[in-house]
């Protein structure tokens, strides 16, 4: 799995929980571990930090900490060979990460129980890539707290620097991403949300690394500069009763790179005691391929385009995963998840990575308290 | 113009792999597929691989395999039969069976189980034919760790050359081979993150090769992952051992290093000799063993003296 490509995923995940803090304005602090292992050979190990501090009765500052141990089979540090070509050296513990990001997250959020404005700042920085991006998001709330209607905007500003010296076409990667939501709670037991999003791309949006070699041809991988994109989104909560519930999903996205996906999701929560919830949660996506993608070792010469990355292909996966979350006494929480991966067979995933198909799992555990 | 100013640095088989040389990116990549094709072919880790396949086979039937396939051991053979074993390739029954070096769960075993287990390493059992390859007893399994990185930047510089190389540098996880331009080559201090020592070679083919205590260990560099194989533990004569030789013999090299990591410092003369090497031990308490420096392909070797650390 390509490194920058999960990372963005974690960033997307942020954001969400940026928006979920509606109406939750309290001192609170947590620790966590996240985990994530494919058969791919890529292992990263996160553990993360969150504080939030109370201004005021309506004022709250938030930082988060996150820390990206990464073992891929990708690329790896560049070693510190400013003054001699090679290093001989004993063989190195094969569990040493080959790179590590930093990534802190600071946000100051406004909520009057009618209007809820977050804005804040990211940062992160690794071997090879360096990210920065700013967020804001109003959500309004209407109708007795009944309708919510939010916008929330991002706009990120990401420099690669690749380590060895490959003059890349550009280095920079800048995305803009802008959400429009709507939520409405039906009845009491029962509330849906629509999101539409729109998202832009422009720089260097390949891996400086992925390259192809056929007979006559060796290229690294190369896509346009730019990418845009549309989603819609529907999502739901219903309460089947003071126990359970079930969250479900449905994404569709498409871009001008012809790629077309659906996501379907759903959760099933059930509180077995007072103290413990637990579930189920099932994810299906399916993805149509962009318009360059060609089927492994026809790409010729003349081609503007090359793919490596399995997503840039046609593929279906699922994710089946098991949420927990245990409240203890005083208001102390741990929350946990487990998930598993699967994509379909995909020769572009046999030719970088050796594997018929992806195959992951990914664990969250984090312990969150009020202080 | 060449697409990298440095050539290629990467990561394949658990380690960096280096390789510089005035060939196209194509000829780099060439290079690069060649050390993923070894990876899925002789990778433990990978339950896949032709050697996963011939080690779960083992007790049980021949595996078949190519001539070409069976080429490294061969070679690993080969140096087991020079060193009367003190280089064995069936040492994963140890290594990765008992220790569980390189997995999740790495352990230290009784001695109990080192003394049944140490059974399980004779290169003298393996059966090899043109065409198959049997470990013949239940629970015998090659680690080619010994060799693999050597074996694929002989691989490496042998293509480079084939295709019109004329100087090259390559190094794979610190196995190095260098050819037609000076190169200036570290060796790795064992006791903290600096060098100890850097070899200025010269333009002819040299390859070099460095075993050490403290990079993999359990626990702490009691538990190295150097095994001597006549105990089945761990000796601590040296922190570092590097072997530098004429010619383009990195898998030699990377054997060789093993053995004379489990050799007494009396012994270093007469292994040099021998096997035509040139050696630098650095012991634990600090001094530096040099065993036939005459007629190496370098300009010089510098050496910087420890410091308190």
């Amino acid at each position: 799995m390509q490194i920058k490509q999960f990372m963005l995923f974690v960033l997307s995940l942020a954001l969400l929980e940026v928006t979920s803090l509606a109406s939750d304005l309290k001192d609170k602090m947590s620790f966590g571990i996240n985990t994530y292992n494919d058969n791919a050979d890529v292992q990263v190990y996160s553990p993360t930090f969150a504080l939030y501090k109370k201004l005021s009765s309506q004022w709250l500052l938030g930082v988060k900490m996150r820390i990206d141990a990464v073992t891929a089979a990708s690329i790896k540090n560049g070693s510190n060979a400013t003054h001699v070509d090679a290093v001989t050296a004993a063989s190195a513990k094969e569990s040493v990460a080959d790179d590590v990001r930093y990534a802190p997250t600071a946000m100051l959020t406004y909520d009057d129980g009618d209007n809820l404005v977050t804005f804040g700042s990211y940062y992160s920085t690794e071997n090879d890539y360096t990210g920065v991006a700013a967020f804001a998001s109003y959500v309004r709330q209407l109708n007795q707290q009944n309708t919510a209607l939010g916008v929330s905007a991002s706009q990120s500003f990401d420099k690669w620097s690749p380590v060895f010296k490959r003059a890349l076409p550009k280095d920079n990667r800048n995305e803009t991403k802008i959400d429009f939501s709507a939520n409405q709670l039906i009845t009491p037991e029962f509330s849906m949300s629509a999101v539409y999003s729109y998202m832009y791309s422009e720089g260097f949006l390949s891996s400086p690394y992925h390259f192809i070699l056929q007979d006559s041809l060796a290229k690294f991988e190369n896509y346009p500069d730019k990418r845009t994109g549309h989603a819609f989104a529907l999502k739901g909560v219903y309460l089947l009763d003071k126990d359970d519930s079930v969250n479900f999903s449905y994404r569709y996205y498409m871009d001008d790179w012809d790629i077309k996906s659906h996501t379907s999701s759903v959760e099933f929560m059930r509180d077995f005691t007072h103290d413990f919830t637990s579930g189920l949660r099932l994810r299906y996506y399916t993805q149509t391929g962009s318009n360059f993608v060609k089927p492994v070792g026809t790409y010729g010469v003349s081609d503007q385009y090359f793919a490596v990355d399995y997503r840039m292909s046609a593929f279906d996966s699922y994710t089946i995963g098991v949420p927990f979350i245990y409240r203890m006494k005083g208001g102390d929480k741990l929350t946990a998840s487990i998930d598993y991966y699967k994509t379909s067979s995909n020769e572009y995933l046999k030719n970088w990575y050796d594997v018929g198909s992806l195959q992951s799992v990914f664990t969250t555990l984090t312990y969150e308290f009020a202080y | 113009m060449s697409f990298f100013e440095n050539g290629i640095r990467t990561a394949v088989m658990s380690t960096e792999l280096v390789i510089e040389a005035n060939v196209s990116k194509k000829v780099l990549f060439e290079c690069l597929a060649l050390a993923k094709e070894f990876e899925s072919k002789y990778s433990a880790y990978k339950s896949s691989s032709l050697l996963s396949s011939i080690n779960a086979a083992a007790g049980k039937h021949a595996v078949s395999c190519t001539k070409e396939e069976l080429e490294i051991f061969e070679k690993a053979l080969e140096i087991a039969k020079l060193s009367d074993g003190l280089f064995d390739p069936t040492i994963g029954a140890l290594t990765q069976g008992l220790y569980g070096f390189g997995t999740n769960r790495e352990r230290l075993p009784s001695n109990a189980e080192l003394a049944y287990t140490k059974a399980l390493v004779n290169y003298k059992l393996v059966k090899i034919s043109d065409e198959e390859i049997y470990l013949p007893k239940r629970g015998m399994r090659f680690d080619l760790g010994g060799i693999g990185k050597g074996y694929v930047a002989d691989k490496i510089i042998e293509y480079l050359q084939n295709v019109g190389a004329t100087k090259g540098l390559v190094s794979v996880g610190g196995e190095i081979c260098s050819f037609g331009r000076e190169h200036t080559i570290a060796i790795k201090n064992p006791f903290s993150n600096g060098h100890i020592a850097i070899i200025h070679s010269s333009k002819e083919l040299i390859s070099i090769s460095t075993s050490g205590d403290y990079e993999r260990y359990i626990g702490s560099k009691e538990h190295h992952h150097i095994l001597d194989n006549k105990t089945a533990t761990q000796n601590h004569y040296y922190s570092s051992v590097t072997i530098l030789k004429n010619g383009l013999e990195a898998t030699k090299l990377d054997g060789v290093a093993t053995i004379v990591f489990n050799s007494k410092p009396e012994e270093l003369n007469k292994i040099a000799k021998n096997f035509e090497i040139a050696i630098i031990a650095i012991t634990p308490n600090k001094d530096i063993c040099f065993e036939n420096f005459m007629n190496l392909n370098i300009k010089n070797l510098e050496m910087f003296p420890f410091t308190d650390e």
